[in-house]
């Protein structure tokens, strides 16, 4: 496992704050990495097109943005707003 | 806030959690969880725009994150200006940002069930009737 993901929200609700996942060394897209996760069947909402946003570097990202090892990536639910 | 001379207005707003959901029915608490670093500079973010955007003087946002009971406050704004008009408008527009694009995740907890609470249309409609 070479990266940590952390989760917010709805989805921290489900999945706790954080867990380490294996990015793929020679990086991938972001869309890829979803795809990735999402065949452990807890992370399934994680696919492309679930409805869960994501960021790279604490900045919203969409699924064509490349992905390193040891990046800060996050998933979350739609935001609410204060 | 305001201590150059040229402030002559101060405009200032307190947002408090209601006892009542939209559907009418109690709210024991809100939850509001936030990603650290990612939450600060979208207020900042926010923050900085309306002072740009109406030429304020100074800005000021205050939000809470966490359990917040009914009565308690959620969050406050100030705005200062040389005349009231663009401090007015600056913590109205502060609020409709911050009610829409804040980084905030915020859960309703019921007496019996909890929900997670996103923008309405009419909070978008608020934000967007400034673009």
């Amino acid at each position: 496992m070479n990266t940590r993901i952390l989760f917010f929200g709805r989805l921290a609700e489900q999945l706790g704050r954080e867990r380490e996942v294996d990015v793929p060394d020679q990086g991938c897209t972001l869309g890829e990495l979803r795809l990735l996760l999402a065949n452990d069947p807890d992370l399934a909402l994680l696919a492309p097109g679930a409805g869960m946003l994501a960021s790279l570097d604490q900045a919203i990202a969409q699924d064509d943005a490349q992905v390193r090892p040891g990046q800060e990536i996050a998933f979350f639910s739609p935001l609410s707003g204060g | 806030m305001a201590e150059a001379h040229e402030a002559g207005a101060v405009v200032s707003f307190c947002g408090i959690a209601r006892g009542t959901s939209k559907a009418g029915e109690p709210v024991a608490a809100l939850h509001l969880d936030h990603y650290p670093g990612m939450t600060e500079r979208s207020l900042e973010e926010i923050a900085q725009d309306g002072a740009t955007r109406f030429g304020v003087a100074d800005i000021l946002v205050i939000h809470r994150c966490g359990t917040i009971a009914p009565g308690e406050t959620i969050v406050f704004v100030a705005a200062a200006s040389a005349h009231r008009r663009a401090a007015f408008l600056a913590a109205d527009y502060l609020m409709d940002r911050l009610k829409t694009d804040a980084v905030f995740w915020k859960k309703e907890q019921g007496l019996d069930a909890a929900r997670w609470i996103e923008p309405t249309e009419g909070d978008r409609e608020d934000r967007n009737r400034w673009s």
